[in-house]
């Protein structure tokens, strides 16, 4: 069956002389609009030309025209109108103005702000001296890495779908972080101010605040992903050392209890990362009846892993390296719960790995500077 | 009987070990054999990732291998691990290098990440594979007059490439609920909310700020109680909803436990029974 | 009042990159203005890449640029310019480069560079196919570093003089309504082209509607060379969308209604890698001789199929993706409609090689200016350099300028009266037409007659469609929204006023220029004539409204006109 006639229900909102926002509902021929936008142009020329919204490129590239669609962030101009009218299914089509920015009129909302965040966050370059005569030499290698996030044409779709966002008023936005996380990992920086960046994307736009719910990667037209790129800068936030951040220890104990049992230890967590004794709640569960395991049972080819993760991370290096005193710690902890064999030789082994691993990295260290 | 090789992940340990058992039990019983594979480990929980990416891989990639010299493919229950799961395959599926690169380092333990290996989430098992008929025949406890709000949590909806349910109309537990005979209450205010589980050790404010707003507006739309196929959901709202400054707490049922006690398995069987947030619709004493 | 040593009004890559070096000197106050977002700026659309002889790959130098574009240029552009233009290229690319730039790379680490049209060398440097957005953004990171002063959304309306000097501008608030004067003791116009005047038919944004040309032309200065517009021969049918020349590259076919590969009538050996005009011509003639596709048999199909969906997937996916969202084709199963897209605006602001116009002050750079670099017609690639280079001198002569001069005593009130009485005239004239169904008359009597092929009479009869369609905007085009708050209807209606000046403009100086050069092919004189129309064409208005039309020299350096031959 083919629609002929779709109908939008727009959001509506001049505070000039509205009191309140207002929906209304447009009927618009299908076969008048290959694009949302298109539809939207088509209520302005024929039906309502009081309709606020903002587009420029109509071709997916200047960022102007993202909107809300059926509770979606969307670029109006990429968005196939046929297909939102086949996939709503003869239900009115909702547009609305993105999420969490200040209305402005209609579907057009304050950009002032999103953009603001890139000064406070400092997302530029500054270049690393010397400054070469010609240009940097750069290995394509290092162009992929921020090929991604180079696509971003800063629509705030990410922005306006983000549950940080939505929680958090401090946080910078997704694609802020794509922005950080683009120069940090460009060697044409200077290092001093690589670490003025992630600092400022922890303190001033609370990078941490981030649910890794993966919406922002969902929603973005321009392939950017930026929940990826937030760990990517959260791990460089640990190389650098900043280990004040919950963020940072929680990190720390997955890497070095995974390294130790394969598993997390959600029970030490809480100790963990803010010094807070897991017992309450431990009785909680007692007290209702649950066996509440301490730690993880070992699992068989522990030993195997093991081998495998100080192999990848010979590699390719951590941000963050596995706190061997840490892991000693750990071990001790399962053999006592466990009391079982397979965890002696589990400590043994490391001992093992663990001289194996400074034996080559000194090896390494020495080859690279050509001493003995 | 089928079988199908089961990724448990970092999820059944602690105070929740018995939720394992209750899934193989609910899956026996509709006829599907769960073959832990013991090997497997975490897949890093959507963390490592922050140190190293291609650890990642490498783990993931070692994790999907086991199943495949099994010849099994991979059951997976909770989001979290299926979306690192499957962002794995897709990047070892898409990328002959990095997959060689990978296949290098398992070798040592005998493995090899083939891409054989379909990776499943319980959600669309229950429903493609096991049937909702089947699990409508099955039921011993119909939940009559319960009314239960579903949620689907956030990594079977995104990112597009790894999702298993349409993202911005997620289908599946509305029709299970039914065959349980209960009621399910859809698309109430914050049902795409994040459960906000991920931010608890990152920045805690936000989880408590976050983990409130699906079971207030579940709520508010009349249900009694909420169900996730995730267990991390389902531990953000059991624990994390009982530390957050609310009132009224709504109790949340990991899915596999909801379809226990339907089947007929009673209060502590199913793991109903061990909720920080009580289940009030249950008696705790009450067996079969 | 807002007042600026230096206004710079377009956040272009030309707008940017002149704030840039005109803040240097941070004793200044400079403030850029600019009616979108400036990330939004059409800059940002460019793919293919920018030029400059890095010799990177092959050997190159500034004087065999120089040569290419003076030659590309139809020996129409001024060899002291061009010449600039191109010796500065390789160090605008190094200056790019190291603010952060993300250039394609050549495995030793260096800047890669491809070849385009019309170059004797690869010479292109590119970030993959995305170089405009890169550059549009990377300077606009910088310009947050250096703490340029934005007026975002705001519209310009005039630019005001005494016959001297400029004092500055007035501009509408978009956000909040409001004609407000601004001064400044000197004015860059970076406002990019008017392409938007064949509407439908043409790669540029919606917004590229050369208002600080039509400022100017207002302003009783003189435009020059505005005929010549680029037709790029691949555009989407419906929208005049792009499809990149890189689609013919991977070895897409042009075929007929017939099925037939035509350009093996036009260019046998280049076939469809023949240079843009003649490919864009091609087309034109085919659908003209009624060879094209489709019901109406106005377009020619562009042929992926035989690449397969991988090789369009891995090379090609931006083309695939715009064919599917704005042609609801799949080029892996079907061919794509194109037609030839108005793409580039040769003609603008008459300045000279540092982007001055005739009033101390008033400068112009980039797409909006004709300095002229790219004459007849422009080699792809060399606009990208052209904004950063005469945004850059143009920036350093007014930084130099402003420092002698004091601001003139104006509070503006009487220009801001006169805008304020313009705007309330449009609000309350009885509206009688559609701003929809002008622009479109405008953009089809363009095209169709101002396009790709030229001919006297029907030029003829297009100017007088136009000056037409003047008089019934002028009686009945009225602005219906009354709020001032971001008020769409009225700046859409100031743009299409806009362009049919500019494109009065445009049909007079074609009819006036009777001869081929370049982008100007004239079937009644198909011949390129130096003897006569070596000169670059001027035009301005006079105070009772009419166009005067002359002539002005070509600055000729080193190359003597020869055949443009490829
Ligand atoms: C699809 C496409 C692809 C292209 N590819 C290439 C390529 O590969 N290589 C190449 O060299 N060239 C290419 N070009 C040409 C090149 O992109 C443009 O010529 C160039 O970007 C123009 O830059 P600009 O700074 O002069 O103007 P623009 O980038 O157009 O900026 C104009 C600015 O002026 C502002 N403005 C306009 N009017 C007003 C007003 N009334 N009030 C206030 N502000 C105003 C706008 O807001 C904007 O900020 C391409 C062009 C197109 C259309
Ligand atoms: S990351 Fe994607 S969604 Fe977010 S602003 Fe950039 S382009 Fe838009
Ligand atoms: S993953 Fe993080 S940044 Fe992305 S939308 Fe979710 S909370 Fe926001
Ligand atoms: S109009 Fe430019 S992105 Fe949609």
């Amino acid at each position: 069956m083919t629609v002929e006639r779709a109908v939008l229900r727009v959001y509506r909102y001049n505070p000039e002389r509205d009191e309140k926002p207002y929906y209304r509902e447009y009927e618009v021929p299908v076969d008048k609009a290959q694009t949302l936008l298109d539809a939207l142009f088509y209520i302005q020329e024929n039906l309502d030309p009081t309709l606020g919204f903002r587009f420029f490129c109509r071709a997916a590239v200047c960022g102007s025209c993202a909107v809300k669609v059926n509770g979606i962030s969307r670029l109006a101009c990429k968005t196939p109108f046929k297909e939102l009218v086949e996939k709503a299914n003869g239900k009115p089509i909702t547009v609305e103005p993105l999420n969490f920015l200040k209305p402005i009129r209609d579907l057009v909302v304050d950009h002032d702000q999103p953009f603001e965040s890139l000064k406070k966050l400092q997302t530029w370059c500054e270049p690393k001296e010397p400054i070469p005569e010609k240009e940097y030499r750069i290995p394509p290698e290092e162009v992929k890495q921020y090929e991604r996030p180079t696509n971003c044409i800063l629509c705030f779709a990410c922005y306006g779908s983000c549950e940080a966002v939505m929680d958090d008023p401090k946080y910078a936005g997704p694609y802020a972080f794509s922005r950080v996380y683009r120069y940090v990992v460009d060697s044409r920086v200077k290092e001093e101010h690589k670490r003025e960046m992630v600092k400022n994307a922890m303190d001033v736009g609370d990078i941490w605040s981030c649910v890794q719910c993966q919406k922002c990667i969902y929603v973005c037209p321009k392939g950017v992903r930026p929940a990826e790129d937030i760990q990517n800068v959260r791990g460089i936030a640990a190389e650098y050392g900043f280990k004040d951040y919950p963020g940072v220890k929680k990190l720390q104990h997955f890497v070095d209890w995974i390294y130790a049992t394969g598993q997390i230890n959600r029970l030490s967590l809480p100790e963990e990362v803010y010094g807070v004794d897991p017992t309450p709640l431990i009785n909680k569960f007692r007290e209702r009846g649950a066996e509440v395991w301490e730690v993880p049972k070992p699992l068989p080819g522990l030993l195997e892993f093991r081998d495998l993760i100080l192999e990848v991370m010979k590699e390719k290096k951590p941000h963050l390296d596995i706190d061997f005193h840490h892991v000693r710690r750990i071990d001790k902890r399962v053999e006592e719960v466990f009391n079982a064999d397979v965890c002696t030789k589990i400590t043994e082994r490391f001992e093992e790995q663990r001289e194996d691993f400074f034996t080559r990295f000194w090896k390494k260290l020495s080859e690279f500077f050509g001493t003995k | 009987m089928k079988t199908i090789g089961f990724y448990q992940g970092c999820c059944f340990q602690g105070p929740d070990a018995h939720m394992f058992d209750t899934l193989k039990k609910v899956f026996a019983d509709l006829g599907v054999d769960i073959k832990l594979l013991e090997r497997t480990t975490c897949c890093g929980g959507n963390t490592i990732e922050e140190s190293n990416r291609f650890l990642v891989y490498s783990i993931n990639a070692r994790n999907i291998a086991l199943a495949e010299k099994e010849g099994l493919d991979l059951l997976v229950s909770c989001n979290t691990c299926y979306m690192v799961l499957a962002k794995t395959k897709h990047a070892l599926d898409s990328d002959p290098e990095l997959r060689e690169e990978i296949n290098k380092l398992l070798a040592e333990e005998g493995l090899e990440y083939k891409g054989t290996a379909k990776i499943w989430h319980i959600l669309p098992y229950l429903v493609e594979e096991v049937g909702i008929d089947t699990i409508r025949e099955r039921v011993r406890r119909p939940l009559k007059g319960w009314k239960i709000a579903t949620y689907y949590g956030c990594h079977i909806k995104y990112p597009k490439e790894v999702a298993v349910v349409d993202s911005e109309n997620p289908q599946g537990l509305e029709e299970l609920i039914e065959a349980l005979g209960a009621e399910p209450v859809k698309d109430y205010e914050g049902s795409d909310v994040c459960c906000g589980y991920h931010s608890f050790y990152t920045n805690k404010d936000i989880a408590l700020k976050k983990v409130v707003k699906a079971p207030q507006g579940a709520k508010r739309a009349g249900a009694e109680m909420l169900v996730t196929p995730c267990p991390l959901c389902f531990k953000a709202q059991d624990i994390y909803q009982d530390m957050a400054p609310t009132e009224d707490k709504v109790p949340s049922i990991y899915l596999p436990e909801l379809l226990a006690y339907a089947l007929g398995y009673d209060a502590k069987q199913s793991g109903l029974a061990f909720h920080i947030i009580p289940v009030d619709k249950i008696s705790v004493n009450a067996s079969h | 009042m807002l007042e600026y040593d230096i206004l710079i009004v377009g956040a272009g890559g030309a707008g940017l990159y002149a704030a840039l070096w005109a803040s240097q000197n941070p004793n200044l106050k400079v403030g850029v203005m600019t009616k979108v977002y400036p990330v939004r700026s059409h800059t940002g659309a460019a793919e293919g890449g920018i030029n400059a002889a890095l010799a990177n790959v092959a050997e190159d130098s500034p004087e065999k640029h120089a040569f290419d574009t003076v030659k590309g240029s139809d020996y129409l552009a001024d060899q002291d310019a061009v010449e600039i233009m191109t010796k500065m290229g390789p160090e605008i690319i190094y200056d790019i480069e190291h603010r952060g730039v993300p250039f394609s790379r050549l495995p030793d680490g260096r800047i890669a560079q491809r070849p385009f049209g019309g170059a004797s060398f690869p010479r292109t440097c590119y970030a993959a196919d995305r170089t405009g957005l890169v550059i549009l953004h990377t300077l606009y990171d910088q310009t947050l570093k250096q703490g340029v002063e934005f007026l975002n959304e705001w519209f310009l309306l005039n630019v005001i003089h005494n016959g001297e000097r400029v004092l500055g501008v007035t501009a509408w608030d978009i956000r909040n309504g409001g004609v407000h004067f601004i001064k400044a003791k000197a004015v860059i116009l970076a406002t990019g082209g008017h392409a938007r005047m064949y509407w439908n038919r043409t790669s540029n944004a919606l917004g590229n509607t050369g208002d600080g040309t039509a400022a100017v032309l207002r302003a009783g200065l003189p435009l020059k060379d505005m005929e010549f517009v680029q037709f790029h021969p691949t555009g989407l049918r419906k929208t005049g969308i792009l499809i990149t020349e890189g689609a013919r590259g991977e070895g897409g076919y042009l075929i007929n209604k017939d099925g037939e590969r035509f350009m093996k009538k036009y260019a046998p050996e280049k076939m469809e890698l023949a240079p843009r005009d003649i490919v864009a011509r091609s087309i034109e003639r085919e659908i003209l001789e009624g060879r094209g596709c489709g019901e109406k048999g106005d377009y020619i199909c562009l042929d992926l199929r035989h690449l397969g969906e991988k090789k369009l997937m891995e090379r090609l996916p931006q083309t695939v993706e715009h064919a599917r969202v704005y042609e609801g084709v799949d080029p892996v199963k079907e061919p794509i409609p194109i037609r030839p897209t108005a793409h580039y605006s040769m003609g603008g602001i008459d300045t000279d090689k540092y982007g001055q116009t005739e009033i101390k002050g008033l400068y112009a750079a980039g797409e909006a200016a004709c300095i002229s670099v790219h004459g007849a017609n422009r080699l792809g690639g060399n606009s990208l350099l052209d904004i950063l280079v005469f945004g850059k001198i143009t920036a350093e002569h007014a930084a130099e300028y402003v420092v002698g001069v004091e601001h003139l005593p104006t509070e503006g009130g009487e220009y801001v009266k006169r805008e304020e009485e313009f705007i309330s005239s449009l609000m309350d004239k009885e509206p009688k037409e559609k701003l929809a169904d002008l622009r479109r008359e405008m953009g089809d009597v363009m095209a169709s007659k101002v396009g790709i092929f030229r001919e006297e009479k029907p030029m003829v009869e297009a100017l007088e469609r136009i000056r037409e369609l003047k008089e019934r905007a002028k009686s009945g085009l009225a602005v219906t929204d009354r709020s001032k708050r971001f008020n769409l209807n009225l700046i859409q209606t100031l743009e299409f006023l806009n362009l049919l000046d500019l494109a009065e403009v445009t049909a007079l100086c074609a009819i006036e220029r009777k001869e081929s050069r370049g982008a100007h092919y004239r079937l009644d004189y198909p011949n390129r004539d130096d003897e006569n129309y070596l000169k670059h064409s001027v035009v301005r208005r006079k105070e009772d409204g009419t166009l005067q039309h002359g002539w002005k020299e070509v600055v000729i350096t080193k190359w003597q006109p020869q055949e443009r031959k490829y």
